[in-house]
């Protein structure tokens, strides 16, 4: 059962995102760079701990 | 999605019958499923075409839309199963019709595959698609006893996917299919699951200077091969001498089969 309160903080998101899957590098391949950048990747991790928690 | 989660339970959806929408969800699934699909943050993520998000970009999404409420994200983790699935499967002719409503989550998907009991064993559980007076239309039956995201209200079109060979050999319960004819092994290709098993044999064989070819088997030709094999990780290479009690060959394991076995038991020798 989900809680009501948040438990995940968005520095742990964006750090695992940025540092540890390193997606930035990911989309700096071909098979992405010419669809998306940082910026999309970011807005969808901040849509959707907005849509999740509320 | 998290205060929506608790809906899933009380007042939970209610099945109320009829020919569609036979399942009603709580009015605030509705909700999360349209602001889900209008923030493009579902079944768009399934899609492994050109323009592709990478996987490790949704993994974190998930993550939080598993943990804020894992009945509704089901909804669209199916629908991004049945786009990958329809990519590596179907028509083109199909696909053009169906990917582009189920990336936009306008249609959803839904799996042909749910265990009899809570069993593991999934390849036992067999259901038949039989053809009824209207063109195009099927009646399912089988052992299935429930389906996830298998009907709601959430959208106007649920697919239910089955692969299959009409006619064509795929695989067994637990393993990998293979036959020998006249110095040749053949195997199934594509709509199987692929064993590692079968995997490292086939490099085996390969090595050895066996010609191994991966394409459609079609039944009559294995109840006419010379000899058959099964694999698996357990048992390793698993002779065939009977095929819907007609003898194979000789009615007994075969020269190219033992050698295979042979092969097989070298190779774990020396790389396992």
């Amino acid at each position: 059962m989900a809680h009501s309160n948040r438990l995940y903080q968005t520095r742990d998101i964006m750090f695992q995102i940025k540092e540890w899957l390193g997606v930035e590098k990911l989309l700096s391949l071909d098979a992405y760079k010419d669809y998306y950048g940082m910026d999309t990747s970011t807005a969808s991790s901040m849509s959707t701990i907005k849509s999740a928690a509320t | 999605m998290c205060p929506a989660n608790k809906d899933a339970d009380e007042p939970g959806a209610k099945f109320v019958g009829g020919n569609e929408h036979a399942v009603v969800t709580p009015d605030s699934f509705k909700n999360v499923y349209k602001t889900v699909m209008d923030a493009e943050l579902g079944p768009q993520f399934g899609y492994r075409g050109e323009g592709k998000i990478p996987l490790c970009w949704y993994a974190p999404i998930l993550e939080m839309q598993s943990a804020a409420s894992p009945s509704i994200v089901m909804f669209w983790c199916l629908t991004q199963g049945a786009i990958t699935v329809l990519q590596e499967f179907a028509t083109q002719k199909q696909q053009d019709l169906f990917i582009p409503k189920l990336r936009t989550g306008e249609w959803g998907g839904t799996m042909g595959l749910t265990e009899p009991g809570a069993g593991s064993e999934v390849g036992a559980c067999k259901s038949r698609a039989i053809p009824t007076d209207v063109p195009g239309k099927y009646k399912l039956t089988g052992t299935k006893c429930f389906i996830s995201s298998g009907d709601h209200d959430l959208t106007e079109n649920i697919k239910a996917l089955f692969t299959g060979e009409k006619g064509n050999v795929l695989e067994g319960t637990v393993t990998n299919v293979f036959i020998v004819k006249k110095g040749k092994v053949f195997t199934p290709g594509r709509g199987v699951l692929p064993g590692t098993t079968a995997g490292a044999l086939i490099k085996a064989m390969r090595k050895s200077g066996i010609k191994v070819i991966k394409g459609r088997v079609a039944m009559a030709v294995l109840r006419r091969a010379d000899e058959v094999f099964l694999t698996n990780a357990p048992r390793g290479v698993i002779p065939v001498v009977r095929v819907d009690g007609r003898k194979i060959g000789t009615g007994k394991p075969g020269t190219m089969t033992r050698k295979i076995m042979a092969i097989f038991k070298e190779y774990v020798c020396r790389n396992i």
